[in-house]
């Protein structure tokens, strides 16, 4: 098997939050909006996302590493299939951008000699990320002198700069954020600025297992940094519920290089864009941080909590969590 | 005399196509067409750094039509209803690729695919050419049949291979060079936009009654005239293309409203020319939309300058924006698309061009003639304002009343001529026109008669108070050094002296009474001489 480029090898949990989570989802905006849906992300040389979400895509925008981890990645495989699909009329057109993500979308060319030049609203994000909003990437110019350092959330506040400039009517869209939840990297609650969530981050701080702690200052911090990357860049956001689950296995070198599965969580963010002399949408802070994540299991999702923590528990269906939404409610319909 | 296949040498379809397709952006225009020729009216060119496509929503080949397209010089196409007949368009890539694959499905049918190594043909024809360098033997060359059959590949597929009806035209490994230049969305587009038939773009206001009036005359002749619509992505960046003119390549927002000229001939209807001048006197800022071309079936006949000659001056030309359409079937573009083949009906379209142009130029002369008229009528209006404003003042200034006497006389004279010829065409300019050149004759006769009562040759004329023109045409005050600016300008001019501390006073007065109690300049000016006239009375008593 051909080792994903993500540097995970493809897994069932991965494929439940894929085909139970996402899918429900782009249905239901694919029907709202009555076109299919234009499709940016990472989606691996084994493209499974889209495989899974062809009904309701009509474009793709892949960016795919060729090198990762010293491993050369056979990005023809990707580029093949979704040239495939063009041909047999499941999409109608596709473009894979070969390097990485950060470096393009900021705008670096491409390997394959492309600049990335938005002219569409992408309507689904799907970034799968293997490491933290907070990791650091650096950008070397021609003569390996370090130019730049920057983090995910920077990429993302850039694709949302293109995406504020483009035209489109309903103006809506979902981003999918899968980043990883081993440990929580940044200790910056400082830079946190809203009441509800410095305490719950003060609540959360007596929690004595590492990584049960470690999943709620990433869902604290993802919460807080996100919206505000919307909201400075002129989207509503909404995140429902985090899906928490574990990836696939790796040499935990904190435990004696004992095998652990990765602990992932995607965030799922309703995003639209903010009318003229509208305000942006205030989520509550405290019922998202306080409700129980998303948990996928090999076959189904359900509610997730560790033992001794309190939270709040709901109905975790997938249609209805969408639809008694806020931005479903008043912002897409 | 009996020939064989060794008679015609592969190098013939280099040569062909490398003397006709000299632009790689020239091979799009020719796959557009072909899916425009097919029955296509959307159409779709996505560009990759590995390939191109070309995908068009026509009616497809069959097997059959598949092997009728690889024929070199045979085309069974109608040159009434299409563009390429040649024969030799599906060869245009040959230097621009590697392999050129045809996928097309026409309904109810299973699709096909039709392949074209052309990487493999050129490295034939390469080796022979090097072969020959080398040695002086003379070697038996390929010919055109044996290097078609030994690199075309026909392949019938299943229906889920290529579902949609149609046909998509895919070009891949481009030459490197030619990617850097194809992958320019600007560039592109901008070719696009000028040899393809297009519709016109929103953002220009008289585009959908130039359609309309095109539609309309060659319905009437039975002819044929569509635009298609096509999208070019290049490496994802999207955009819908549309024919290039908009409002803002004119001055001061947009042109003046289109004029059309039917072209004929003793064949029949040729086609039809439109253009739009600019409402400014000053050349269309855009070169690349400026002046007229011709478009046979929406394409591209030559470039703009080549219809220049025929128009004689640039001066109108290039302040046009506008199409020569030709669809008369007998008019054939040359390979190259740079003109028309040579033939009778040649010359006819190019006379047709020159009557054309004759009316183009004349709408353009006849129209800057009129607008100087209307700026010389307003220029009649300040002078013949400031004269009536002043003329008491200056009554018994000889000099003055020379001055006003000769420049009015000079003024009314010219612009006489200009109305008796025509050059004010609005309605109710005419009428100020008219009225104001009555006005200012007895302006004229009112001065002589002051001139003469300075010469000593006549009594005192009474001063008509005459209506200032400005009241019935645009108000406009006369702000000439002559005219008193202020209430101690005004005593200045009657000759009263006074100082300093008075003349501040004085200026007082005008500021609070005169100036504030005056709704305009024009209603303080006319203060300023009643005043003037009744302290002139004073004196005279």
């Amino acid at each position: 098997m051909i080792k994903a480029a993500s540097g995970f090898n493809p897994h069932l949990r991965k494929q439940v939050v894929r085909s139970l989570w996402c899918k429900p989802h782009l249905k239901i905006l694919h029907e709202l909006v009555k076109k299919k849906l234009i499709y940016i992300g990472l989606p691996d040389i084994q493209a499974l996302d889209i495989k899974e979400w062809l009904d309701y895509i009509e474009k793709v925008f892949a960016f795919q590493c060729s090198i990762y981890n010293g491993q050369t990645i056979e990005v023809k495989i990707l580029e093949e299939y979704l040239k495939k699909l063009e041909l047999t009329n499941k999409i109608k057109s596709s473009v894979v951008y070969i390097g990485w993500m950060e470096d393009i979308v900021l705008g670096k060319i491409s390997e394959n000699g492309y600049q990335f030049n938005q002219s569409d609203f992408f309507k689904i994000y799907n970034l799968d990320f293997c490491n933290n909003l907070r990791t650091p990437r650096e950008i070397f110019n021609s003569k390996g002198k370090r130019i730049e350092v920057i983090h995910k959330l920077d990429l993302i506040d850039k694709l949302l700069k293109h995406q504020s400039e483009q035209e489109d009517k309903g103006a809506n869209f979902i981003m999918y954020l899968t980043v990883n939840a081993n440990t929580f990297e940044s200790d910056d609650n400082a830079s946190i600025k809203t009441k509800e969530i410095r305490k719950y981050l003060k609540k959360i701080d007596a929690i004595r297992k590492p990584e049960v702690k470690a999943i709620r200052q990433i869902k604290a911090h993802g919460f807080y940094h996100i919206v505000r990357c919307f909201n400075d860049n002129g989207f509503h956001a909404e995140l429902l519920p985090p899906v928490f689950y574990h990836g696939s296995l790796y040499p935990n070198k904190e435990k004696s290089f004992k095998p652990e599965h990765h602990r992932m969580m995607t965030f799922t963010i309703l995003g639209t864009k903010i009318k003229k002399d509208e305000s942006s949408f205030v989520q509550d802070a405290e019922v998202f941080l306080n409700q129980q994540f998303i948990f996928a299991n090999d076959t189904s999702i359900s509610c997730y909590n560790d033992a001794y923590i309190n939270e709040q528990v709901y109905n975790a269906d997938v249609i209805e969590l969408l639809k008694n939404s806020h931005t479903y409610n008043n912002l897409w319909t | 005399m009996k020939l064989s296949k060794h008679d015609i040498g592969g190098e013939l379809l280099s040569i062909l196509t490398k003397g006709m397709y000299g632009d790689p952006k020239d091979a799009l225009r020719e796959y557009v067409q072909n899916g425009i020729d097919a029955g296509g009216n959307e159409l779709f060119i996505r560009i990759r750094s590995t390939d191109i496509s070309i995908i068009d929503n026509g009616n497809g080949m069959d097997g059959a039509k598949m092997r009728d397209a690889i024929r070199v010089g045979i085309s069974n196409k109608n040159p009434k209803r299409s563009v390429g007949f040649m024969g030799i368009g599906i060869y245009s890539a040959f230097h621009l690729c590697d392999t050129l694959t045809i996928y097309s499905k026409v309904k109810n049918k299973n699709p096909n695919r039709l392949s074209f190594d052309f990487g493999s043909m050129r490295a034939m024809l390469d080796s022979q050419k090097e072969a020959r360098i080398v040695s002086t033997r003379i070697n038996q060359q390929i010919d055109l049949l044996t290097l078609l059959e030994r690199n075309i590949e026909f392949v019938e597929l299943q229906e889920e291979d290529y579902p949609k009806i149609g046909t998509r035209v895919e070009l891949s490994g481009i030459e490197n060079n030619f990617f850097k230049s194809l992958s320019k969305f600007e560039e592109v587009s901008e070719y696009l936009e000028s040899v393809v038939p297009l519709p016109f773009s929103s953002d220009f206001s008289y585009g959908d009654t130039i359609s309309k009036a095109i539609e309309a005359m060659c319905k009437k002749h039975d002819a044929v005239y569509k635009t298609i619509s096509l999208t070019l992505d290049i490496n994802g960046f999207e955009k819908p293309l549309f024919r290039p003119y908009k409002d803002q390549d004119f001055k001061p927002k947009r042109s003046l409203p289109p004029i059309f000229h039917e072209m004929k001939s003793h064949e029949g209807f040729l086609g039809l020319a439109w253009g739009c001048l600019n409402a400014d006197r000053a050349t269309i800022s855009n070169g690349k939309v400026r002046g007229f071309i011709i478009k046979k079936h929406g394409f591209t006949i030559g470039e703009r300058k080549d219809l220049l000659p025929y128009f004689g001056r640039a001066t109108y030309f290039n302040r046009y924006v506008g199409e020569f359409i030709v669809v008369h079937p007998k008019l054939l573009p040359n390979g190259p698309r740079t003109d028309f083949e040579y033939s009778s009906l040649r010359t006819t379209f190019y006379a047709e061009v020159i009557s054309a142009a004759v009316k183009f130029n004349n709408y353009a002369n006849n129209y800057q003639e009129t607008e100087k008229a209307e700026k010389d009528l307003s220029e009649l209006i300040d002078y013949y304002n400031e004269v009536n404003n002043q003329l008491g003042f200056f009554e018994k200034n000889g000099d003055k009343l020379l001055e006003y006497h000769k420049n009015l006389t000079d003024l009314y004279d010219a612009f006489k001529s200009k109305v008796e010829k025509g050059r004010i065409i609005d309605k109710n300019k005419k009428s100020i026109a008219d009225e104001i050149l009555l006005k200012t004759k007895k302006l004229i006769s009112e001065v002589r008669g002051f001139i003469d009562i300075k010469e000593g040759s006549k009594k005192t004329p009474k001063k008509t108070k005459e209506k200032a023109a400005s009241s019935y045409v645009k108000p406009i005050v006369s702000s000439t050094s002559t005219t008193p600016k202020n209430l101690p300008d005004l005593l200045i001019m009657t000759g009263i002296e006074f100082s300093q501390e008075v003349r501040s006073v004085l200026e007082l007065i005008d500021e609070k009474f005169l100036q504030g109690n005056s709704k305009s300049k024009e209603e303080y000016l006319n203060l300023l001489l009643e005043l003037r006239n009744d302290i002139e009375s004073i004196f005279e008593s």
